[in-house]
């Protein structure tokens, strides 16, 4: 009821303001035309990210000190540290980042924000930047039109920067004509009822607008021209700070756990340094005055003086936060814990990931890998080999005959249930319309799909394999035991080697999958020449020999399908790659001839 | 490499309809690096083994890895003498 009433009232209130006063329709249409940039802003860089952000992430947050670096370059590029903070969010819910990595990248974000200040403290209010603005908007608004991908890109930066430099020109015409009818600093309010007050207003002003950064030109500009006192400015801006978390919570709504951690942690770190910058404000000012007047920056110069307010509150936050970066994610891993691992519900997919290509296909992998682990389960027990067994250093070749226990496991039930479920909603979060990617990783997300098709199919087959181990697990004729325990072997192998690839400790590649294949392959045709002497010797009964064949049949599947799962999850990141693995990998002729 | 395959290399490299054949002689190059390592690795396992058991294992991995090797060379072969 109050949602649908707010909108509605809002514009009302502006409608009003507008008719009451052109300066305000001035600043607010300033307002609108500076996000409407940032938005413009938003999108070039996200053309640009795919990919790029991925590897640079990799590269750069295996460290507190790295991660922080990111977050300052990255937000100092992009001038939003809203944009750093979901994109943050998103690679944490992916599975690319660790929660202590979005942190430093979150604290970096606060920093490099700050660097909007001085721009435009520094150069936005003493430039005529509207003269900018309009050949940026042009140029921006012919190359957005372009089909190349980085030609869009760079329109939308181009575009986005104009109306960026646009609607601070509009603010402070609007400010500036402001100054002759009405003066704010009426309003103004001291000591710390003062900072507290402004400090909400900021933070409000922060929520409605998304951006800390339209705030703060909103602040800078009113404070340039005299509406507002200095230290009512300063309160405002620490407002701005906290109230910008709000984008970041928002974010994190779709995001699971770890983003949700992140804007904790993105909130916790805003409100403290807030709460530091109150308590010590009149310290920090007499900071800022030292700095100001050691750089020779004028003491009457308070949208500088500002500027410099906000990298040094900032700073104090990320020098007293850093240390308790480790006790963070521990308080956050606690109050906000894992929920329970469901064999049922996808882990990875969820909306937040869908904005970049890295993290929807990290997502997908992962997804499929938590699927191959309930495949893992199904499959290891369908040939009563227990998990452990194989996920063990013991030979298999020795331990597997040993035991003929069956494990109780219902396939089919198993497949509906932690199989069929998650397999369908890959499928379908991969073929959701929203979901638009270049052909580079459209490929890779339908090898993806392939993958998860040929995991479901393996546990398929296992059903039918089921049967017969498990009938002749308890007979007495040990010759086709012993064949059944072949096969158990051939199958728990390839699980293994799969396990092993997944540690990535060095022991294996991705090139022991084909020297397994061919292994399996020269069990198989061991066993197929033997049939007919075990036949003819009345080791087995024709019957048992059609069971045999079938189920040699199906074993190869199995390990066919787990062995191609395999190279697109764990040795190949790209569809480019996997074709050149696909080039050079050994197929059924190649294997005769070596086993010849 | 000759100087022939050199200027073909380059021919192939630098023509713009073959990028995506380029890409796929690159990452099947990078592929052969790898191989190579891990012959030189069998092949001295095979060097260093006591027992026939060993040899036998250290054998067939340097069979299936030679195989791998000849794949990637054929392929690259094929994809320079398609252009």
């Amino acid at each position: 009821m109050i949602k649908r009433i707010i909108l509605p009232v809002i514009l009302i209130i502006l409608a009003l303001g507008f008719w009451i006063s052109p300066n305000f329709k001035e600043i607010a249409a300033g307002v609108s035309i500076f996000l409407f940039g940032m938005i413009f802003l938003e999108d070039g860089f996200r053309a640009f990210t795919g990919g790029i952000l991925g590897k640079l992430l990799e590269k750069t947050t295996d460290s507190l000190w790295k991660a922080i670096s990111f977050g300052v370059i990255s937000t100092t590029v992009m001038q939003s540290s809203s944009l750093v903070s979901v994109i943050t969010i998103s690679f944490l819910s992916s599975g690319l980042i660790g929660l202590a990595a979005g942190i430093g990248i979150i604290f970096g974000a606060n920093l490099g924000t700050t660097t909007g200040a001085w721009l435009i403290a520094g150069f936005g209010l003493k430039v005529k930047i509207s003269a900018y603005a309009m050949p940026m908007l042009v140029f921006g608004a012919i190359l957005v039109f372009q089909k190349s991908k980085n030609l869009k890109g760079i329109g939308y930066v181009l575009a986005g920067l104009g109306l960026l430099f646009l609607g601070i020109h509009y603010m402070k015409e609007g400010f500036e004509a402001f100054r002759g009818t009405i003066d704010l600093t009426r309003f103004a309010v001291s000591g710390y009822a003062g900072l507290f007050l402004f400090a909400l207003i900021g933070i409000s002003a922060t929520v409605i607008m998304q951006s800390s950064h339209a705030t703060l030109v909103l602040i800078i500009t009113a404070l340039s021209v005299g509406q507002i006192t200095y230290e009512n400015a300063l309160a405002l801006a620490i407002g701005a700070n906290v109230g910008t978390t709000i984008t970041a919570v928002i974010g994190s709504m779709s995001a699971n756990y770890q983003g949700k951690r992140l804007a904790a942690a993105h909130l916790i770190f805003n409100m403290v340094t807030g709460f530091i910058a109150i308590a010590l404000i009149w310290q920090i000012m007499s900071l800022v005055d030292y700095f100001c007047n050691y750089v020779g920056i004028s003491s009457d110069n308070y949208t500088l003086k500002l500027a410099v307010f906000h990298t040094v509150f900032n700073t104090l936050g990320v020098a007293v936060m850093t240390p308790f970066v480790g006790p963070l994610v521990a308080f956050l891993e606690r109050v906000m814990p894992a929920p329970e691992t469901s064999v049922v519900e996808t882990q990875f997919l969820h909306g937040s990931v869908t904005d970049f290509p890295d993290t929807l296909l990290t997502a997908v992998r992962n997804e499929i890998l938590h699927l191959y682990d309930n495949a893992y389960r199904i499959i290891s027990r369908g040939i009563n080999v227990h998990p452990d067994i194989i996920a063990s250093d013991l030979v298999l070749d020795v331990e597997i005959p040993k035991t003929h226990k069956i494990i109780d496991v219902d396939i089919d039930a198993q497949y509906l249930h932690s199989i069929k479920s998650l397999h369908s909603e890959i499928i379908n979060f991969t073929g959701a319309p929203n979901i638009k990617l270049s052909s580079d990783f459209s490929g890779r997300l339908y090898d993806l799909r392939r993958a998860s098709q040929r995991i479901a199919q393996a546990v398929k087959d296992t059903k039918h394999l089921q049967k017969n181990i498990d009938f002749y697990s308890y007979t007495g004729n040990q010759a086709i035991r012993a064949e059944y325990d072949n096969i158990r072997i051939n199958v728990a192998r390839i699980l293994r080697l799969i396990e092993q690839l997944r540690r990535d400790d060095g022991s294996v590649d991705v090139f022991d999958l084909d020297e397994n294949k061919l292994a399996a392959k020269e069990a198989r045709n061991a066993t197929l020449h033997n049939i007919d002497k075990m036949i003819r010797e009345a080791q087995i009964t024709a019957e048992m020999a059609t069971s045999l064949m079938n189920d040699l049949a199906y074993s190869k599947a199995i390990i066919a399908d787990l062995t191609r799962a395999g190279k697109i999850l764990l040795g190949a990141h790209t569809s480019d790659q996997l074709a050149a693995q696909d080039a050079i990998a050994l197929e059924e002729e190649d294997f005769s001839e070596l086993v010849e | 490499m000759s100087t022939k395959e050199i200027i073909k290399k380059l021919e192939f490299i630098l023509g713009t309809k073959n990028g995506v054949a380029a890409k796929r002689v690159e990452d099947i190059e990078v592929l052969l690096a790898e191989l190579g390592k891990k012959k030189i690795k069998f092949q001295a396992k095979l060097d260093g083994a006591t027992t026939s058991k060993d040899s036998i294992k250290a054998e067939r991995k340097l069979a299936v890895c030679n195989a791998q090797i000849d794949k990637g060379r054929a392929a690259i072969e094929e994809l320079l003498g398609d252009n």
